[in-house]
């Protein structure tokens, strides 16, 4: 019924468009097309694929990454629409030595991840929260922690990891 | 997703000049992202205006007006919204995740789509999507759909939840396009269904949301969204209602009631209003007030739980606002 | 003990080996059964647990459970890793994004693949007309069945056409398709926008037959045929047990409650969809395919089979894994056809899954439909279970497992954890045009324990007995105890753990509360469920299950190298449960080496010669106890050439804590491995006469008999809101037994894991489809996935009755919180509404159903709930 295509000489007449990111403090030019997702440029393009993809739709919220220190969802952002703003993906968080961060420390203390494919979504979410809020409460994170799905964890060390880690942030910030 | 051209619009004048019937406006893009990736809208270019400005949370002497391109969070989390329009701002917190709402824009947020399944799956019938395909919801699974402003060829809920708290504040959107400004009611902005429900509000072809105008109204600080859904988290209303109450002696000397996941659009109750002004707030007047608002009410198969379940919770956040 | 200590045959010599000793030569084939024996606990947990469980109770000196809480099992003597929460090994890599899952692996090269998917429940394919995809920009090349000519997939029991009628599953749809999203072309692109662009081009045309779209409808005279060879659309019926005289037992009992159920469709919903990167590579001869499976080496043979290979031309390797739940433990089609295209194209091949596809087209499981009824004396004492237990198995029957793998597991299990002197069950799997089922966590023990023990609240409330009273006069006391059912169920604590539930409840005071919220007009319940979890099935009890192929035995592969570091290899498979630290916790204690010298590997079918994967809670079990045994051996290794060096005989040698061997008694005399491992390696000249070069053994572990029982109570305490017929979960404790936990931490992350799987189940997920077969979830719009809003926090306690025969004393943990959840639930919300009258029995338990019971109830003026759910 079929054969097949010599479809493939005809690669690379697509559209494609420069777009310039400024991911994790690097910036990078990749010539992609327009339709291309931040998620998928980060994964497939820049070979950063610590930031997951859980649903295509933003609700799953695997894919979370900053946008100019604010969460946002990878998923639901076409690259382009990421130039001119800083992004920051798990990557970024460990130190150069690959030195756990505080919350990172915090997530595998509590054993607030299991198989590890939402993780890197909820360490991003909870990055942005803490600073933002750096005087939440363990319902807020609960609440923040809602907008992402783990079907591993049950949730409850997930909020547990993120409260300690602010308690922790806050005590040296006291001391 | 289909390929599309992408340009980024310097001035209103750019964007206007780029449209055409097959170009959609880009801002924060948490619906067009998602209506494109499942087949739903297929836009020959995409116009990102987040360059056009369309900022600011300002409140002065005629009220709030905010930007169109502000982000949900911002307004959200505004001072001044929070104080002055509580309901606003408790919408706001009530919709979608962190993550969206720091990445949706306010106007973009009064032009999301609806949540119907039918809509949002190109493999079956939708008269909104394929005008003339016809409506599976009537008999198909409606559970989430609307009560009030349906018609045979459209039962989808509206669902924005900002668009019911501004809504009973009498907000306007001030629009932009190839032809000029204009300012409209908001109420008045959207369309009910009717025959031709692909048709979801009064813009333009290349007209853009500016800007919303909230009159200032001294007792909307004591106002409140309340949000029935089965999940707490990113789920959208079974039923919403947005009120703001000036009551002073145990009387209502105004009130504004307007609720949500129960129309094709935000949904203003002005009988009930108007049966609740100089009344004696109780228990009572308020159910007497809601069930005459909500008389109208038309459920379907699957979704007949609504009218109660909407007027309990009508009835609730009166008391919780006037106690 | 009180009978044998022995619960395994067949050569295999049952043995707790205390996990504080370190292997010394000759050792293995022979311990005294030491296990069972209660364990010292200090916690608070421990005295409060030792007040309420009189040791009369436990019968004899059978095993002792002995409540031990997370903190108690932090502090194990020192150096011993089994038992200790150490910090997990694979998080460094998942916590900085350097974890590789499936759709992080990015040959040279790669192509990318999606599958033309049919848009009918139930057709005859006309026509497939992909012309139009091939000549869309980017895409590759497009095959259909007949372009690929792949061998189907057969999962087979080894039953008369009575009891089971065999049914393929084609990897493409051939003439007939079955269900919405059933794969009938791959396309291949350049990149994965192109193959998307691709699949809107294809033409597929269908002469629609009528579907079938529940099991009601199925078993319906005259319904069409889903599968044309399965008359009434029957792939297995099986009537199991029925024990003599069982109608009398009903004619003459003081009472008979029934439970008649439906449980909602679930995606086992891993965050991680499937998929799958296939590469030909010519320097090995090989096809490699990489993809995210819960059982390597099956898949590996249906590959094989299906591509016309030998087994050593398919290399199955598996990466990092983002969850499985079951669904990944069966064989895809989509991954064989992945590896057809790779072969044909010899370019590799990447295929991911989308949410869409994850929720419609993979694999579903729960469906089920009970008519169940028991029958009691008048003091509540169980005579008899009779059960029809019909399970919707949707259109295929899933490899290895078949289409019996609900039916079965229900039938074999139901009598749970109470002496029934009689029972009778009829297990039915029928088929479909829906998405195919595969096993999720628990595999309708959450369906079966749910009917039960709905049957024993029912039974209370007409004999007017405490819900737990009844369960304390039921639960099996002594052990092992050979059930109704011809299995022998070994020690747990049943009685224990329903003690200890109970009364963690109502010391944190929820009876009154309950009573004063009544007294207010509100809605609160308490519920129990009280079940165990058969875990670590061998082959003797699959094979009872009549599979043809069957599952079991493990195999564990150690090596030790010049620097006295070890790499152990298991035929188990990780994807979320730790097994690079569990596993290796257990060989460093077997050694008496640092964890940081201890490197497991898994997922890779070149590198063992065989595994059963991971399900059914058997890694610890069984591959835990593989890898015990195959440390062992080589320690025997080690023994013999370390007192070889020594200058003495292997029977005077022990091993020496920090990893070497050393005279015992004289513990000065010592070398260490790696001085051992330079004469196994570098100076082989050394090495004493007949001994083979080299520090490596293999081991294997299967377990003849029934296997081990963990077990559980749980307790759940709910309000319904009248306002909203919401359900929230006020307060939820498991008490849990799973025998000697190897990662304390782990075990509870397990339980907490499966209990929000068990009350997503109850309350809020389901894949339902219309009367054209269409399902209605097509992402986490629809099948609503609860979130941190919506699952409680856990409090756990432990129990710890060991296992007797695995090399830990360990039993599964996998699976047990998600089997005991629904019950609990559902017991709850039951026991809230019973002033009304009326009962809910069928999951998901939703609003609707709730603020009827609660509306239409003699309770129906109270006052509506200051519930705010903003």
């Amino acid at each position: 019924m079929t054969a097949e295509s010599t479809a493939q000489a005809r690669t690379g007449y697509r559209e494609r468009q420069l777009v310039v990111l400024d991911v994790n403090g690097t910036e990078h030019e990749v010539l992609v097309e327009p339709r291309r997702t931040l998620v998928d440029v980060l994964r497939h393009d820049l070979g950063l694929t610590g930031t997951h993809v859980g649903c295509e739709h933003g609700i799953c919220g695997a894919c979370t990454v900053l946008v100019d220190g604010r969460p946002a969802r990878a998923c639901l952002m076409f690259a382009a629409q990421a130039e001119g703003s800083a992004v920051r993906t798990v990557e970024s968080l460990a130190g150069p030595d690959g030195e756990l961060s505080d919350l990172q420390e915090a997530f595998t203390r509590h054993h607030a991840l299991q198989c590890g494919f939402c993780t890197p979504g909820f360490l991003m979410l909870a990055e942005g929260h803490l600073a933002a809020c750096p005087r939440t409460d363990k319902a807020e994170i609960r609440e923040v922690v809602a907008a992402n799905l783990c079907r591993c964890t049950g949730y409850q060390t997930i909020v547990e990891a993120i409260d300690d880690c602010a308690r922790q942030r806050r005590n040296r910030e006291e001391d | 997703m289909r390929a599309f051209e992408y340009a980024a619009a310097r001035t209103p004048a750019d964007a206007f000049a780029r449209t055409t019937p097959r170009t959609a406006y880009l801002a924060g893009g948490t619906t067009l992202v998602d209506l494109m990736k499942l087949g739903v809208v297929e836009p020959d270019a995409v116009i990102d205006i987040n360059g056009l400005g369309l900022r600011g949370i300002r409140l002065d002497r005629d009220g709030l007006r905010v930007g169109a391109l502000e982000r949900m969070s911002d307004v959200a989390e505004h001072p001044v919204v929070a104080a002055e329009f509580p309901v606003v701002a408790q919408a706001l917190q009530a919709s979608a995740s962190p993550q969206i709402r720091n990445m949706a824009s306010i106007g973009g947020n009064l032009l999301q789509r609806t949540r119907c399944g039918y809509f949002r799956d190109v493999a079956t019938a939708c008269n909104k999507r394929q005008p003339g395909s016809g409506c599976p919801a009537q008999t198909g699974a409606n559970r989430g759909h609307a009560v009030f402003g349906t018609s045979a060829s459209c039962v989808a809920t509206h669902a924005s939840d900002l668009a019911v708290a501004l809504v009973a504040l009498d907000a306007r959107v001030e629009l932009a396009g190839p032809a000029g400004r204009r300012e409209v009611p908001l109420a008045d902005f959207y369309r009910l269904p009717g025959d031709s429900p692909q048709v979801e509000n009064d813009l333009r072809p290349g007209e853009l949301v500016t800007a919303v105008a909230v009159p200032r109204l001294a007792f909307a600080r004591r106002s409140t969204y309340l949000k029935v859904r089965d999940r707490q988290s990113y789920e959208f209303a079974l039923v919403s209602v947005a009120a703001a109450l000036d009551v002073r002696n145990g009387t209502v000397r105004d009130v504004r009631l307007a609720v949500g996941g129960v129309g094709t659009r935000p949904w203003r109750l002005p009988l009930a209003e108007q049966a609740l002004r100089g009344k004696r707030l109780t228990e009572a007047t308020a159910r007497q007030a809601v069930e005459a608002g909500t008389a109208d009410a038309r459920p379907l198969a699957f979704n007949a739980f609504k009218p109660a379940l909407l007027r309990r919770t009508a009835v609730r956040t009166l008391l919780a606002l006037g106690g | 003990m009180t009978t044998t200590a022995n619960p395994t045959r067949g050569g295999l010599t049952a043995r707790a080996l205390p996990p504080e000793n370190l292997v010394t030569a000759g050792e293995v084939a022979a311990r005294e059964g030491t296990a069972g024996r209660p364990r010292a606990a200090d916690s608070s947990a421990a005295r409060r647990a030792a007040g309420s469980v009189p040791s009369a109770a436990t019968g004899g000196e059978a095993a002792h459970p002995t409540a031990v809480d997370s903190g108690a099992r932090h502090h194990r003597p020192a150096g011993r890793l089994v038992g200790a929460s150490v910090r997990r090994r694979e998080d460094p890599r998942l916590l900085t994004g350097r974890g590789r899952f499936v759709d992080d692996l990015h040959p040279a090269g790669v192509l990318h693949a999606a599958f033309v998917r049919s848009t009918v429940a139930h057709a005859e394919v006309a026509s497939v007309d992909l012309a139009d995809v091939l000549a869309t920009p980017g895409v590759v090349a497009a095959f259909t069945a007949d372009d690929l000519g792949l061998g189907d997939i057969s999962a087979r029991l080894a039953r008369p056409v009575e009891e089971f009628v065999p049914t393929d599953m084609p990897i493409l749809a051939r003439d007939r398709v079955r269900f919405v999203g059933e794969p009938i072309a791959i396309v291949i692109a350049d990149d994965a926008y192109a193959v998307e662009d691709g699949l809107e081009a294809a033409k597929v045309t269908y002469r629609t037959l009528p579907p079938v779209v529940s099991d009601t409808a199925a078993l319906a005279p005259g319904a069409p045929l889903v599968h044309d060879n399965a008359p009434a659309n029957t792939l297995v019926d099986v009537a199991m047990f029925a024990t003599p005289g069982i109608d009398e037992v009903f004619a003459g009992a003081a009472c008979v409650v029934r439970v008649r159920t439906k449980t909602g469709r679930q995606n086992a919903l891993p965050l991680e969809t499937r998929g799958a990167v296939a590469e030909w590579i010519d320097k090995d001869g090989q096809l490699v395919l990489h993809t995210c499976t819960q059982t390597p080496h099956q898949v590996r043979t249906v590959a094989a089979r299906s591509l016309g290979l030998d087994e050593q031309a398919v290399r199955v390797v598996v990466p990092d894994m983002g969850g499985g739940f079951g669904i990944k433990c069966v064989v895809g089609r989509e991954e064989i056809a992945v590896a057809a295209a790779a072969l044909r194209l010899r370019r590799p091949v990447k295929w991911i899954e989308d949410r869409k596809d994850a929720l419609t087209a993979s694999f579903l499981a729960r469906e089920q439909r009970y008519d169940a009824r028991a029958a009691f004396d008048a003091e509540g004492r169980i005579l008899a279970l009779d059960a029809d237990v019909v399970c919707d198995m949707g259109a295929y029957s899933c490899y290895p497992f078949t289409a019996g793998i609900e039916p079965l597991m229900a039938s074999a299990e139901m009598p749970s954890v109470y002496r029934v002197p009689a029972y009778r069950v009829r297990g039915r799997a029928v088929t479909t045009n829906k998405a195919p089922t595969a096993p999720y966590r628990g595999v309708s023990r959450p369906q079966y324990v749910m009917v039960v023990e709905r049957l024993f609240e029912r039974a209370a409330r007409e004999l007017g007995l405490d819900p737990v009273e009844i369960r304390r006069r039921n639960v099996i006391t002594e052990f092992p105890y050979t059930g109704v059912n011809n299995i022998t169920y070994d020690p747990g604590s049943y009685r224990e753990s329903l003690d200890l539930c109970e009364r963690l409840v109502r010391e944190e005071g929820w009876y009154e509360a309950k009573a004063a919220a009544a007294a207010e007009g509100r809605h609160l319940g308490i519920g129990y469920s009280c079940f165990s979890e058969r875990t670590g099935y061998g082959s003797a009890a699959f094979a009872a299950r009549k599979m043809e192929v069957v599952p079991g035995f493990d195999i564990a592969e150690i090596r030790m190298d010049t620097t006295g570091a070890v790499t152990v290899t298991s035929g188990t498979q990780n994807h979320g449960q730790s097994h690079e630290t569990t596993l290796a916790q257990i060989v460093a204690d077997r050694l008496g080496l640092d964890l940081a010298k201890v490197r497991l590997q898994q997922g890779d079918t070149d590198r063992i010669t065989y595994g059963w994967g991971t399900f059914a809670s058997r890694s610890v079990v069984v591959g835990g106890s593989a890898v015990g045994r195959a440390a062992a051996k080589l320690a025997d290794k080690l023994l013999v050439l370390g007192a070889h060096l020594l200058g003495t005989e292997a029977g005077e040698v022990e091993l020496a804590p920090g990893g070497g061997v050393r005279v015992r008694g004289d513990h000065a005399r010592a070398v260490p491995y790696t001085a051992i491992a330079e004469i196994a390696y570098l100076k082989s000249n050394l090495l004493p006469e007949g001994c083979e070069p080299g520090l490596a053994a293999t081991a294997s572990f299967d377990v003849l008999d029934d296997g081990t029982f963990s077990n559980a109570t749980h307790a759940c305490v709910v309000e319904l809101h009248a306002g909203t017929g919401r359900v929230e979960i006020l307060r939820y404790i498991c008490v849990e037994d799973c025998g000697v936990a190897v990662h304390p931490q782990v075990v509870e992350g397990q339980c907490r894991g499966g209990i929000a799987q068990g009350i997503a189940g109850a309350l809020f997920e389901q894949v339902t489809y219309d009367d054209n077969g269409e399902p209605s979830a097509t992402s986490f719009m629809d099948y609503k996935v609860p979130t941190a809003l919506e699952i409680p926090d856990v409090a756990i306690h432990h129990l710890e009755t060991p296992c007797l025969f695995t090399e830990t004393g360990a039993k599964g943990a996998g699976e047990g919180g998600t089997i005991g959840a629904p019950a609990a639930v559902l017991n709850a919300v039951n026991d809230a509404l019973a002033p009304t009258g009326t009962e809910l029995d069928d999951t998901p338990v939703t609003p609707e159903t709730v603020r009827n019971a609660l509306a239409n109830g003699p309770r129906a003026a109270a006052a509506p709930t200051g519930e705010e759910d903003r």
